[in-house]
């Protein structure tokens, strides 16, 4: 049987850093370094170095809790171990809603670039009513990639890797070639402390991906060695390509530049690329958008399905959510659900709005997550055997709970009322059934 | 073993299922032939170097679900579960491994569209087999 379960690992380390990478690249660096260096300034550079930080406090937490339980469901499952159900409900609706949320936000961001691509007005008006390109683009694009993991294309996954290859590169080109032309005389003055943390707490939804390589831990080849090297490898990976674009981004062009790019409803990121490298370099930024949004997506779509699952196990949500298509053999009913989510928030929510609750949702789960690590570490459980443990405790799950939860106070008021209301109302309406929980212990 | 010509067909069958109610209809079907011995397979499908469609949990929790209905018809049955990428492959070579003097399922119904979008496996397993191949009728759809 050991044979059997070897077999049922076949996630190699690069495939596993790719599922984090991939989740995370498509936000942060094709979407809203606009946005941030136009809130904070040259502090952007500093959001974005903060919120990697924050992120790696709880990526060394969530190693050493994905080594000692690797079990499908990822953050939820721990959460749900350590605190108990009501703060394990908590953490599951935050990680699914939270995941919706994100991908609604990378699918409208995915929506600006076809609009930028081909060209498209604002908006084409049906029976009087406006219907801006990009929601309708957004939304056309969601049903594309939630059919896509409805019928489960393998071909998909494969894909993945290539895009977050493919996406590096041109992120590397763009980097190197900007440093050429950067001067520190371009970089913009800062805006404060406070606009620095409230962009942290806009942009942090570009650290969403890592706790999604947690969700895959059962399939990944020695989990022991390649979960904290994935996880944390992708934190820093993606840390530093989002620090480097952003210098280059704000170094290599004349104060103001983005700014003006910004207002006039242009991606910062490729008029940058487009006034550095020409046309081929705008070119190139618009399809690694495009490939970026979408595998971020994806992504997405798929980690929010094993929260179902683990839920499911749970009674947490029905396990009738969790069942397979006959033909497809996959959990359809959960990505139909989830996608009628994300459609619904395309439709709700403002961008920026998006991606702030998104944002919110996942530092509670953050929090919750450095609070499970010193649990179980003081509850001393006798099958609590990490092979990766978080070095400095309690020091680092200490601090890091404290930024993910302080940062919350930074996001702005009405995600931060609307992200409270839909993590801790859906439990009133479906109560989590007492009695034996059937969990099949891993022996 | 039962590699010898002169055995029977229905000497080992190894017979593929995917979920509870496919392993039910298989069962019934297949019951009226009576076959000397019986192993029932369920092939995760992997994704190969990507996620799987499904936790690898719930994989296991279905196929627990199937054998116990096909063992519904036949108590007697052995259980095979098996991992590979791709679905016929695992098929045939257990019934290489394990010398199975064929191979028997029902085919599943399903629109051209579905059928298109899942790959046709039937149409794969009978050209692919390097045994004998029973396709059980009465699928009920």
């Amino acid at each position: 049987m050991s044979g059997d379960e070897e077999l049922a690992k076949d996630l190699g380390p690069l495939a596993a850093l790719t599922i984090g990478i991939g989740t995370m690249i498509g936000a942060g660096i094709f979407v809203l370094p606009g946005e941030a260096i136009t809130r904070a300034g040259s502090f952007a550079i500093i959001s974005f170095v903060l919120g990697g930080g924050i992120a790696l406090f709880t990526a060394l937490s969530a190693s050493e809790l994905g080594t000692a339980m690797p079990r499908s469901g990822g953050a939820y499952f721990y959460v749900n171990e350590a605190l108990g159900p009501l703060f394990g409900s908590i953490a599951g609706w935050a990680n699914w809603l939270g995941l919706a949320f994100a991908s609604a936000f990378y699918m409208v961001g995915f929506g600006e670039y076809v609009v930028a691509i081909a060209g498209l007005p604002d908006g084409f008006v049906v029976a009087s009513v406006t219907v801006p390109w990009i929601k309708f683009i957004g939304l056309l694009a969601a049903t594309l990639f939630v059919l896509v993991n409805y019928i489960g294309a393998k071909e998909t996954g494969r894909l993945q890797n290539v895009i977050v290859v493919v996406l590096v590169l041109i992120l590397s080109v763009f980097t190197v070639y900007g440093a050429t032309r950067a001067t520190p005389a371009n970089i913009p003055g800062s805006k404060g402390l406070t606009p620095m943390l409230e962009t942290t707490g806009l942009i942090f939804v570009s650290y969403l991906g890592f706790v999604q390589i947690t969700s895959v831990a059962e399939e990944i080849k020695e989990p022991g060695k390649n979960l904290p090297r994935a996880i944390i490898g992708s934190v820093v990976i993606v840390t530093l390509i989002y620090a480097l674009v952003l210098v280059v981004m704000s170094a290599a062009v004349e104060p103001g530049f983005i700014q003006t790019q910004s207002e006039a409803n242009n991606i910062a990121v490729v008029e940058v690329a487009r006034l550095l490298m020409g046309p081929i370099g705008a070119g190139a930024m618009l399809f690694g958008g495009l490939l970026a949004t979408a595998s971020s997506a994806n992504a997405s779509i798929m980690a929010s399905s094993r929260i179902n699952f683990a839920m499911g196990r749970d009674r947490i949500v029905t396990p009738n959510l969790n069942e397979i298509h006959e033909r497809f053999g996959t959990p359809y009913r959960s990505i139909a659900l989830t996608g009628s989510f994300i459609l619904l928030f395309i439709v709700a929510a403002p961008i920026n709005t998006l991606a702030s609750i998104g944002s919110f949702l996942h530092l509670v789960i953050y929090g919750l997550l450095n609070i499970a690590l010193v649990v179980m570490r003081e509850a001393d459980a006798i099958d609590y055997e990490p092979s990766f443990t978080v070095p400095l405790y309690p020091f680092t799950p200490i601090v890091g709970g404290l930024l993910s939860f302080a940062l919350i106070y930074y996001i702005e008021p009405v995600p931060r009322l609307v992200g409270g209301v839909s993590c801790c109302s859906p439990r009133s309406g479906i109560s989590p059934t007492p009695g034996p929980r059937p969990r099949s212990k891993a022996c | 073993m039962t590699d010898d010509s002169s055995a029977s067909l229905l000497s080992h069958l190894l017979v593929p299922v995917a979920t509870e109610k496919d392993a039910r209809e298989t069962a019934v079907a297949l019951a009226m032939y009576d076959p000397e011995r019986v192993t029932v397979v369920h092939v995760v499908e992997k994704g190969g170097g990507v996620p799987d469609k499904t936790p690898v949990e719930q994989s296991e929790s279905v196929a627990e679900a199937a054998f116990d209905a096909f063992r519904e018809r036949f108590p007697e049955a052995e259980t095979e579960m098996v991992y590979s990428r791709d679905v016929v492959e695992g098929i045939v070579d257990v019934a290489a491994e394990m010398g199975a003097s064929a191979i028997a399922f029902q085919p599943r119904k399903g629109g051209r569209l579905e059928q298109f979008l899942a790959g046709d496996r039937t149409l794969r397993l009978v050209t692919d087999a390097d045994r004998p191949v029973i396709t059980l009728p009465g699928r009920s759809g």
